[in-house]
């Protein structure tokens, strides 16, 4: 008698515990599926927000630049003919009268001047022809030639950089506004500009002589900016997929580093 | 002494009337055209598990034990068969479906030699119901592994075919222990063999609500 109790015990606990290793397998497979999929579901989630405000910080770029350039059109160029507009009423009754002079219209014809410099401003607004025609380094030598009272340097450590027409014009357009921030904020007297190429990524470096800003900052700037830059900036970064490293006063010098994949 | 009985009964009942769910899930869902294989061999092989049950739970009412091998035999068979085919026709990589084929087309082989012309069709080996559960059970849980990989990408609880391998996996796993001891099970006294024998009806059941859970699934697929 004890020995087929002892089967029965053998028998019932061995299929006790191979039911229970059943139910651990699948109750295990369902309940870590589960969970992995919420996780995954949730990390999709966050790239859709992350892709949905990177669209948003991008038309609110787009828009800015074309408030920007309405603006240049109504209150510089528009102004400036609509007094051409009236000189030109004025030297038709002058002519008529006999008392237009040659100085008048020398006088006229530097205002002419005055508005297409204005016109090509805006223009350059739009789509910098010369960034496109010369490339990103001789570009932005163009555009640090004419700031004055700043000793800046630009360094091509490549002989050649070549960058898709969006790389290019992202870059130009990140690298101006910070030029013009380091500038205007920065009270620097010095600037350096490398830009750097491998067969992996492109990267600029600006080094300057100013107070600089630290990642921190620049985020708690760009948090609380009102203005459009910053926030060209990031959508911009977004946009090249690039990383954007700020450092204040490291061996004298602040710097700024923009490293980009090379595609 | 009573109760037990009383509860043996009510697990050969629901053993047997379970298979009628399936039945249910057969004829009144609509698959596509290439479901349709699967679901007739799983048809196949519940209603011959379903008219075995049935054949051994009236011949022991009436006490006859001379065709117990034959349809133990006939149940082996059939279950081969079933594995044999069912693998084919899975969503599984084609090396999966090839040592499935080769081990249960072995296996077939050799239970046909032993039973046709070794020992006789009447003569159930038992070692064969514990290699074909140990084989199977060997591949769900290769199953299982397999499946790992993909877990999070996937609704696996939205796949037919985990439903076919948790149903095969209790099917064939809860009885394991039963099946390996049947040298002891001897000593055991008829009655309590009886009652220990209702580990492989509740199995039955819970792979016949399996199997319908599946077809569900099959349906929604």
């Amino acid at each position: 008698m004890g020995n087929e109790n002892d089967i029965v015990l053998i028998v019932v606990s061995g299929t006790l515990l191979m039911m229970l290793f059943i139910s651990v397998i699948i109750l295990f497979a369902i309940t870590y599926n589960r969970k992995m999929q919420k996780k995954n579901s949730e990390y999709a989630l966050s790239i859709k927000e992350k892709e949905l405000e990177m669209l948003k910080k991008i038309i609110e770029t787009q828009e800015s630049e074309r408030d920007k350039i309405a603006s240049n059109l109504h209150d510089e160029v528009g102004p400036l003919l609509s007094k051409l507009k009236l000189d030109m009423s004025s030297f038709k009754r002058q002519f008529e009268k006999g008392t237009l002079t040659v100085e008048k219209l020398d006088n006229e014809r530097e205002f002419i001047d005055i508005v297409i410099e204005n016109v090509r401003s805006v223009s350059h607004d739009l789509s910098p022809q010369f960034l496109l025609k010369f490339g990103i380094v001789k570009a932005i030598k163009n555009y640090v030639s004419n700031i004055e009272n700043l000793k800046i340097n630009v360094l091509e450590k490549e002989k050649e950089v070549h960058l898709s027409r969006t790389t290019s014009v992202n870059t130009y357009r990140i690298l101006l506004e910070l030029i013009n921030n380091i500038i205007k904020h920065d009270n620097a007297t010095e600037i350096e500009i490398i830009f750097e190429k491998t067969d992996v990524f492109f990267r600029v470096i600006i080094l300057h002589d100013g107070k600089g800003i630290s990642n921190e900052e620049f985020k708690l700037f760009v948090k609380n900016s009102k203005g459009l830059g910053l926030t060209s900036i990031q959508s911009r970064i977004l946009i090249l997929n690039a990383i954007l490293d700020f450092e204040n006063k490291t061996k004298g010098k602040s710097s700024i580093k923009l490293s980009m994949p090379q595609l | 002494m009573k109760d037990l009985v009383f509860f043996q009964n009510i697990v050969i009942f629901l053993s047997i009337s379970s298979g009628v769910i399936v039945f249910l899930f057969f004829i009144f869902q609509k698959q596509s055209k290439e479901l349709k294989k699967l679901k007739w061999l799983v048809l196949f092989y519940v209603f011959s598990g379903f008219l075995i049950d049935l054949l051994l739970n009236l011949f022991q009412v009436k006490n006859v034990i001379s065709y117990n091998g034959t349809l133990y035999n006939l149940y082996s068979f059939s279950a081969v068969l079933f594995l044999l085919f069912i693998f084919r026709q899975l969503p599984l990589s084609s090396m999966f479906k090839t040592i499935t084929s080769v081990v249960y087309g072995l296996f077939l082989m050799l239970f046909c030699v032993s039973s046709f012309y070794a020992k006789g069709f009447t003569f159930n080996n038992v070692y064969y119901s514990i290699f074909l559960s140990v084989s199977t059970l060997f591949f769900v849980l290769y199953y299982f592994f397999w499946k790992f990989n993909f877990i999070g990408t996937i609704s696996i609880t939205k796949e037919y075919t985990f439903w076919f391998f948790t149903a095969l996996f209790v099917y064939f796993g809860i009885p394991l222990v039963l099946e390996v001891s049947p040298k002891l099970l001897t000593n055991v006294d008829p009655i309590a063999f009886g009652y220990l024998w209702q580990i492989m009806n509740f199995s039955t059941v819970l792979f016949h609500l399996l199997i319908a859970k599946m077809l569900w699934v099959m349906k929604m697929t």
